[in-house]
């Protein structure tokens, strides 16, 4: 649900970046937070466990400029990964405009990353939403760990896995050291502008 | 996704301030449940991150909200929330918007109630326009 | 005996009930709580002035609900704060107690002079504006007239106001009420438009849709341009050497258990107790020599009761009501200096309830009316016990000496009377100017 305030002249646009637990989700969040901090100008604000661990979400808002004289105003959401924290990932879900599933490319992780797709295509439809009509991006995370010998999923068996239906655009790259970061952000942004697009001409 | 008309909010708008800021409200939000901040007054010394609490607010109110199912309620009508210096009021608008009140000592939680009261019904037809 | 605290306990709890929420039944909780207690304390007048404040603002706020004014409201625990004060404060002398009475007492009036004002109605014209739209396009306006709808809004908030002064009278048995067109409509709540079943034409909800096939050229350049890397003062290192701890200082972060709130001017805005004027109460020493005349008549008591009496004349020199009572009460106390054991016990009780009548013209709350009755019942309780001491005095001036009872009665006709017929004048002339003032508002 994404809100138009005609008197203000500002889009709100809820982004919600979804996946298995320990993925990366925060981890995108906060690279963005990190690297745009002198432009983003708010403050990121994280709901954790003492274990570090997402337990509500994290949340950033990014102001990102104006198209149409209309001020474009993203709001990061993260789900908790945590298998337990189903019913907090629906409530995030919530009036979402735009997802961002975060995969994680660790062969161990494969069932997580198919069980928490599936999962969060059921969540989808508690809120009428539908995975295949809603903007997805997929990321594929954790390209980095290659150098370290970590047995990882080739980029054919995550599509095979979690894309061959959905057949939305995909990135592999790597949370911790930005690589695909603002590229995934970028897309997903331009995706959920576009439906928008409509209402702001 | 939806669309409120400037009229709408502006209309909105006065309200908040003719009802509850009036009564000394500190600051007035409405936000919808997706954490979008639909309209917002203030008293004017009200300093903080009004993206992020409408954010954190929608969450709570969908936590509180689900708990409420879980104990096998509807919902619970009242979420207040009493500090040393403020405190916090939220109510429900309808199914997409939730109205939020912080204030002070100095106004009584009960009078507060039925002014929101009164606030819900007129932002309901409102957003019914 | 019981404590104050267990005494006022459901009053207490009525009071809380209302702080929480305003429902009819805990606004009938208070009325039956102050029936309660105004039984118990009959006869003890500040604790029942509290009791009335608080059953007038009571009856108020059940009336005018959220039409009510805010400052009623908050008056409701001010008064009890008060009431419970002067209930359970072993400590505090009656006479600051007195002064915290009159001083809440002080406050009530001033909230009844600003509900007697008119409600400004602003704000209320925008709102009505658009909101009354459909009220007006039904029932036709005049055109590039003021709406209706605003003159009604404020004739809905006089009628509330009119309904506080109305239950007021009521409460204090007031019968000025007859005034031509006076009455007090019940307030009518606000009229609004009746909801629209279906959503207008400017509210959408639309479920977004994924479009695989289209560019937006704008939004791409926007992003560019926000996630451009030029003008970053960013490295990759940086991210890297602290993947744990990085953000924490930048974020919020509401960790459980431990949350940590930045700002700090919250503290600020703590408004400072409002300062409790120091005012010398005068009846402290009054009172304190009445009661021990009670324990133990004397000489230097009567002496000191006539310095009291004296030196209350000069702060009062103005103030009819408390002069009539110093005079009665000055009287009574030559007369237990000359004959103090000529109904003795009567003339005790009679200084009493004098001393009770003045306090209570000090910080009263009733209309003129009611003091005028007070003033009537001292002169009448006087004539009364005079010709009582006048035919006992008389009995036994037979068995022993002539005795003064031509001089008393001079002493009555000469400054009593002129303090009698001062406070008549002043009150009828008082009542003459609020009977004209309430005609005009009609």
């Amino acid at each position: 649900m994404g809100f138009i305030n005609v008197k203000k002249k500002e889009v709100q646009i809820k982004i919600v970046y979804y996946g298995p637990g320990r993925g990366g989700k925060t981890t995108n969040l906060d690279y963005i937070n990190k690297k745009y901090k002198q432009r983003i100008k708010t403050e990121m604000v994280s709901i954790k466990t003492h274990g570090d661990r997402t337990l509500f979400f994290d949340f950033l808002p990014v102001d990102i400029g104006k198209i149409h004289g209309f001020d474009i105003k993203i709001q990061l959401y993260t789900v908790p990964g945590q298998v337990k924290y189903n019913a907090t990932r629906k409530l995030v879900l919530k009036g979402v405009d735009g997802i961002v599933f975060v995969a994680d490319l660790q062969r161990e992780r494969r069932d997580s990353n198919i069980k928490s797709l599936e999962q969060m295509k059921e969540n989808l439809l508690t809120h009428n939403k539908d995975a295949f009509k809603i903007p997805l991006v997929l990321q594929y995370n954790k390209i980095d760990l290659k150098d370290q010998g970590i047995p990882l999923l080739s980029v054919e068996e995550m599509e095979q896995d979690l894309n061959s239906e959905l057949k939305v655009p995909y990135f592999v790259g790597s949370a911790l050291t930005g690589d695909s970061v603002v590229e995934t952000l970028k897309k997903i942004i331009s995706m959920t502008l576009i439906s928008f697009r409509k209402e702001l001409q | 996704m939806y669309n409120v008309s400037q009229e709408q909010l502006e209309t909105i708008d006065v309200t908040l301030k003719e009802d509850l800021l009036s009564i000394g409200v500190h600051c007035a939000i409405v936000i919808d449940v997706a954490g979008n901040t639909i309209a917002q007054l203030d008293d004017g010394h009200c300093t903080f991150d009004v993206t992020s609490f409408a954010a954190l607010a929608a969450g709570n109110f969908a936590a509180v909200d689900a708990m409420a199912k879980l104990v096998g309620e509807q919902q619970f009508s009242l979420h207040f929330h009493r500090g040393e210096n403020e405190s916090i009021h939220f109510s429900k608008v309808n199914e997409d918007i939730l109205l939020i009140c912080i204030f002070g000592q100095d106004v009584s939680l009960g009078f507060l109630r039925l002014k929101t009261t009164e606030v819900i019904n007129k932002i309901k037809i409102i957003w019914q326009r | 005996m019981m404590h104050g605290a267990e005494i006022i306990k459901e009053l207490k709890a009525a009071i809380l009930a209302i702080e929480w929420e305003i429902t009819d039944e805990a606004m009938d909780n208070l009325t039956r709580a102050i029936e309660s207690l105004q039984k118990r304390w009959a006869g003890k007048k500040p604790l029942l002035v509290c009791l009335q404040v608080l059953g007038t603002l009571g009856q108020y706020i059940k009336k005018s609900r959220e039409r009510a004014h805010q400052d009623a409201i908050n008056l409701l625990p001010v008064v009890f704060a008060t009431l419970e004060t002067v209930v359970t404060d072993d400590v505090m002398d009656n006479g600051r107690k007195i002064v915290l009475v009159r001083e809440t007492v002080e406050k009530y009036n001033r909230l009844k002079t600003e509900l007697a004002k008119p409600r400004k109605t602003v704000a209320r014209e925008v709102f009505h504006s658009s909101v009354a739209e459909r009220v007006r396009e039904a029932a036709p306006a005049a055109p590039g007239k003021s709406p209706i709808r605003d003159i009604l809004d404020q004739k809905e908030d006089q009628a509330v106001d009119g309904a506080f002064n109305a239950i007021f009278q009521e409460m204090v048995g007031d019968d000025r009420r007859g005034a031509p067109g006076q009455k007090a409509p019940a307030p009518v709540p606000p009229a609004m438009p009746s909801a629209a079943p279906q959503a207008g034409p400017d509210a959408k909800e639309v479920v977004l849709a994924r479009v695989d096939d289209e560019e937006f050229p704008e939004a791409d350049s926007l992003l560019d341009d926000f996630f451009s890397e030029s003008g970053l003062d960013f490295s990759m290192a940086e991210v890297k050497a602290e993947p744990v701890m990085r953000a924490a200082e930048e974020t919020v972060e509401v960790d459980l258990g431990r949350i940590e709130v930045k700002r700090e001017d919250v503290a600020e805005r703590g408004r400072p107790v409002s300062e409790v004027e120091e005012e010398e109460v005068s009846l402290v020493k009054l009172e304190r020599i009445i009661h021990a005349m009670r324990a133990a008549l004397g000489k230097s008591l009567l002496t000191d009761l006539a310095e009291e009496i004296a030196s209350l004349r000069s702060q009062y020199p103005n103030h009819l009501s408390v002069l009539l009572f110093l005079e009665f009460i000055a009287s009574l106390g030559r007369h237990l200096d000359e004959h103090g054991d000529v109904a003795r016990d009567l003339s005790l009780n009679m200084l009493e309830t004098f001393y009770d009548r003045l306090s209570h013209a000090l910080f009263t709350m009733q209309p003129q009316k009611n003091l005028l009755a007070s003033h009537l019942d001292t002169i009448n309780d006087y004539v009364t016990w005079q010709a009582l001491v006048a035919g006992e005095l008389a009995e036994a001036r037979t068995v022993a000496a002539p005795a003064p009872v031509q001089e008393m009665a001079e002493e009555m006709s000469a400054g009593m009377l002129a303090a009698v017929r001062g406070v008549v004048q002043r009150e009828v002339a008082e009542l003459r100017r609020e009977l004209l003032q309430l005609i005009k508002q009609r």
